[in-house]
């Protein structure tokens, strides 16, 4: 497990982030919408696992991301790459175990989703239905 | 102590209530993706067992994840090792015969997803044969 070049802080300082809204889950919840303490909107998205615990990022979010998201119009690194970032370890009950503050950039690019990945399987890039159209119309 | 809700014929490990009363015997194929072949017992361990993904639902931390589709199985997995490539999902896909004898299965998640919960005594990692290696992306 690779350890975060993030500012660590107490594990409550987000309060309790338990999911909200599941938006894509195979064997557990693995992107999902939860809150801070204040009401802001957190969109969280699985990166690794270590032992008994695992580590997601969460990223401050809004309305209209997650519903560009959930619509294929945006795809997962396009709502994960946001100015307000923090690595989150859970454990059982989705309690926190660790807190880091991080930039995004300083996440390792092999956990993270290569340009184009959607949030569904059966979601395709929207660049890709237009490139397609372009395509079959010159014909 | 075992629950009396268990059947005897699962593991003393399982929780209460588990496999669900829903859970159906099932013959036929099923698919798995696995990081090794030939399988090994370590890709055919439990979440519970290995005490991972612990937010995961109890009785399904206790079976393992198969399809009974390989349309399925190649669809997740694609997804799975795109959009999570830190998670470390095996990228080979193997099959086997499922029989009454070797347990009950139920679908337990979108896109064919399955949990199947082995009887007690049953090797799980034997007689799977390999289908296919998807590209790690």
């Amino acid at each position: 497990m690779w350890e975060p070049e993030g500012k660590r802080q107490v594990e409550s300082a987000l309060g309790d982030l338990k999911p909200e809204e599941i938006l894509f889950e195979f064997e557990e919840p693995l992107t999902f919408v939860c809150s801070d303490s204040d009401g802001q909107k957190l969109l969280a998205h699985s990166l690794c696992d270590g032992d008994g615990f695992n580590r997601y990022l969460v990223v401050a979010t809004s309305v209209r991301i997650l519903d560009d998201l959930k619509a294929g119009r945006i795809d997962l690194v396009g709502a994960l790459k946001q100015p307000r970032c923090w690595l989150v370890d859970f454990v059982e009950n989705w309690a926190i175990k660790n807190l880091w503050i991080i930039s995004f950039d300083k996440i390792p690019k092999a956990m993270i989703p290569k340009s184009g990945v959607m949030l569904l399987p059966d979601l395709q890039p929207l660049f890709r239905v237009r490139w397609s159209y372009l395509k079959r119309s010159s014909r | 102590m075992s629950s009396p809700l268990r059947s005897e014929n699962y593991p003393d490990w399982y929780v209460e209530n588990c496999p669900p009363a829903d859970a159906l015997n099932v013959e036929g194929t099923i698919y798995r993706f696995v990081e090794s072949f030939p399988t090994i017992a370590n890709d055919f361990l439990s979440y519970h067992e290995m005490g991972q993904r612990p937010n995961g639902k109890p009785c399904e931390r206790c079976g393992l994840s198969v399809f009974h589709s390989i349309d399925d199985i190649r669809n997740s997995l694609r997804h799975l090792l795109k959009a999570y490539p830190g998670k470390q999902y095996g990228d080979k896909i193997v099959r086997r015969e499922l029989s009454v004898s070797d347990g009950k299965t139920k679908q337990t998640g979108k896109h064919g997803h399955h949990t199947w919960w082995a009887y007690k005594g049953v090797t799980r990692h034997e007689l799977f044969e390999f289908v296919e290696q998807l590209p790690n992306h």
